[in-house]
């Protein structure tokens, strides 16, 4: 009982009639997310457009722009609202990229459409500023 | 303290602001602590839907689990912190609470006792207890509710109309068209509010008056059968107070109503246009989240704002009633400075005029000499003015015209302080604060020894009575002790003068409500006090009257006879009428 009086009292005292802990609280929990968003870093992707072939087992799609730094996954699609497919271990070779899928409903899509879309992550940034400065927009 | 020199204003949204200002200044850390909190739950609450929509995004479209864990465990860090936020904003908030409105309260109580005297005698009761009570409370309203939240909500709408810009210019026109419409409907229902909360003020003031008055005279209503009247009075208040709150709160409601409408429509044609916007691919799935959110948080902060800008004026109305209060005249306008000094006590009273309204005069032109060491008398019809020249000589009343001087000294050259030491006054209704009797002895003066008290309640004749009593002098009285009668009471009041020791004395009517032998008990305790000192006695018993060397009677603000009172017993025929009639009331 008398333990929880000087709780009770301490508390007041440094948390509420001089807010040095809450203000330390409020110092540490935004430190806590500041130091959060800025070491979590979230993909930047890239919507590249062009039409898709098919020969020798492998699929290419030429864009109209070329892909820079090192490439290894896009997301495919028509709609990306509908489905995006994940394709992986892909190549670029200037404005062309080729890969091989053996997914069925990335191979049907493929064969639906001549002209699709796909994403692609050409680099990353912190979380804080994707949150405030680009407002969680990719 | 406030200075009644400020000249009052009507109170607006920043003059009342700027007035609770002084009372923040003490609490400054704590409000900016308290702003803080608030300020970083908004902006929890405004990065809270872009993580989520970005979670969506990430395992919507890349299936990205890892990503959308992470992002989650920022998401869990930031509703954890608000957590521990609103706890601790809210034991802030109730400190701050506590202390702001003590600070409000304790100044509006002290004010009570700087008023001006004749002010106060035409304040009632009920409006004085509101004001200490409730309109208090309703300034920590005013900056919480009316400040604080304000200036959040209006970042909020600022900070989601600039961020749906950047998204959608053509939503975020949309949009903006919410905020115009609250403007001009909070602008044109807020006056009309503001004027239905400055009657509600009104009413309710003279309805706790009259209640108070009531309650006070439960026996006399009882007695004169008079409770239907009673009751019907009543119902008129609470018909009163009840209109204007369904006026007031129409307006509210069909101000909210005229934004809700414009809201709904708005938000049709935003969903419309996200849904056209997001078939064609222009949008993902967790920007519609995050513009569908901001939209809820803009329309209900634009709501907030109109309702708060609603409530606002309501509030400033109790605020202006205290203000108004707070700037009331006081004993300031006094003026005088000078100690007074009495040595022999002689009061001249020369040609004083005094009216508590135009035309109702209560003294007029009433001259009076009263000679050093002498027991006059004051007598007179009720209402003629008597206990108003008694309230004059201690300064709660200031004469419209001439002059009261005390031992040569004019009284209006003196300080109220030291007029107060030298004059002391005892009543009819004695004031007996609950705690012991030592402790209401001590009123007459504070420092004084257990000797010098018991002294003072022998010589007041109380002294037997306290040695019955268990604790003696430490015995408590009042509402939560040992009953007192009326000439206890009385006697205590004369053990306070005792102490406090005074070159004059007023009673006034002070054994008017006791019995005959009580009063005969009083008069012999008077003999002793009153020896050496000049003293008035405001008497409508002739037992009082004949106590004294002297006697004048007032009659229409003036002195109509003076002269002995064995004298005037026989050849007065107003002394006969009037005591005739007293007496014969009295036996009644």
């Amino acid at each position: 009982m008398k333990r929880k009086g000087k709780f009770v009292r301490f508390f007041v005292k440094y948390a509420v009639k001089t807010p040095i802990i809450y203000l330390a609280i409020v110092i540490i929990g935004v430190s806590a997310f500041v130091s959060l968003t800025l070491t979590t870093k979230v993909p930047i992707f890239e919507t590249y457009s062009g039409f898709v072939s098919y020969t020798d087992h492998t699929y290419s799609i030429k864009i109209d722009k070329e892909i820079t730094g090192d490439v290894s996954t896009i997301f495919l699609y028509i709609d990306k609202n509908t489905a995006t497919y994940r394709i992986n271990d892909i190549s670029v070779n200037g404005n062309t990229v080729t890969f091989t899928t053996n997914d069925d409903e990335a191979i049907m899509l493929l064969q639906t459409t001549s002209k699709l879309s796909f994403d692609v992550q050409i680099s990353s940034m912190t979380l804080f500023r994707q949150i405030f400065l680009n407002g969680g927009k990719n | 303290m406030q200075k009644s020199s400020d000249k009052p204003i009507k109170l607006n949204y920043i003059t009342a602001f700027k007035y609770l200002g002084k009372y923040m200044k003490g609490h400054k850390l704590r409000f900016v602590a308290f702003y803080i909190g608030w300020l970083l739950d908004s902006a929890a609450a405004v990065i809270a839907p872009i993580i989520f929509g970005m979670m969506i995004n990430e395992i919507v479209y890349y299936k990205d689990t890892a990503m959308f864990m992470r992002l989650s465990l920022v998401f869990v860090v930031l509703t954890i912190f608000n957590c521990i936020m609103y706890y601790l904003i809210y034991q802030v908030y109730a400190y701050n609470w506590i202390m702001f409105i003590l600070g409000i309260k304790r100044d509006v109580f002290q004010h009570m006792y700087h008023a001006d005297a004749q002010y106060m005698s035409n304040a009632n009761t009920g409006e004085l207890i509101n004001k200490v009570q409730w309109y208090t409370s309703e300034c920590m309203h005013l900056v919480v509710r009316n400040l604080v939240h304000t200036v959040n909500n209006a970042l909020i709408v600022i900070f989601c109309t600039i961020y749906i810009f950047i998204i959608s210019w053509q939503v975020g026109l949309l949009m903006l068209v919410i905020v115009p419409v609250a403007v001009i409907v909070s602008i044109k229902f807020g006056k009309k509010i503001r004027h239905y909360g400055d009657k509600r003020v009104e009413y309710f003031n003279s309805y706790i008056g009259w209640i108070f008055e009531i309650l006070a005279s439960l026996r006399d209503i009882r007695f004169l059968g008079a409770q239907k009247r009673a009751d019907r009075k009543f119902v008129k208040n609470h018909k009163k107070l009840f209109k204007v709150n369904i006026d007031s709160g129409l307006s509210s409601m069909h101000a909210q109503n005229v934004i809700n409408v414009v809201n709904t429509l708005i938000q049709m044609a935003i969903f419309t246009f996200i849904a056209l916007f997001a078939a064609n691919a222009g949008i993902t799935i967790g920007l519609i989240v995050v513009i569908v959110t901001y939209f809820g948080m803009l329309t209900s902060n634009v709501q907030n704002l109109s309702g708060s800008y609603f409530d606002a004026q309501n509030r400033i109305s109790y605020i202006q009633n205290i203000y108004d209060f707070m700037h009331c005249p006081t004993e300031e306008k006094w003026g005088g400075k000078n100690d007074l000094i009495v040595k022999d006590g002689n009061i001249q009273i020369e040609n004083i005029k005094f009216a508590y309204d135009k035309g109702n005069k209560v003294l007029d032109n009433l001259s009076l000499n009263i000679n050093p060491g002498d027991r006059f008398a004051l007598v007179g019809k009720s209402g003629c003015g008597k206990t108003t020249l008694a309230y004059m000589l201690i300064g709660f009343y200031i004469p419209q015209d001439g002059t009261i001087k005390i031992d040569g000294q004019d009284l209006r050259d003196c300080s109220l302080k030291s007029i107060r030491n030298n004059i002391g006054i005892v009543q009819q209704d004695v004031l007996i604060f609950d705690g012991t009797i030592k402790e209401n002895i001590l009123l007459g003066k504070p420092n004084a020894t257990d000797d010098e008290i018991i002294l003072a309640c022998k010589n007041a004749g109380i002294y037997n009575f306290i040695e019955e009593l268990p604790d003696g002098i430490n015995t408590v009285i009042g509402s939560n002790g040992v009953g007192v009668s009326g000439g206890q009471k009385q006697r205590i009041a004369i053990a306070r003068i005792y102490l406090k020791d005074p070159k004059i004395i007023i009673f006034d009517e002070a054994t008017s409500s006791l019995d005959s032998e009580t009063e005969e008990q009083i008069h012999e305790a008077w003999k002793s006090i009153l020896s050496g000192r000049t003293s008035i006695i405001i008497a409508h018993r002739q037992s009082s009257v004949m106590l004294c060397e002297k006697a004048a009677i007032i009659d229409d603000g003036k002195i109509c006879e003076i002269g002995t009172p064995n004298n005037m017993v026989q050849n007065s025929k107003n002394f006969k009428t009037l005591f005739a009639v007293k007496e014969s009331e009295g036996d009644a």
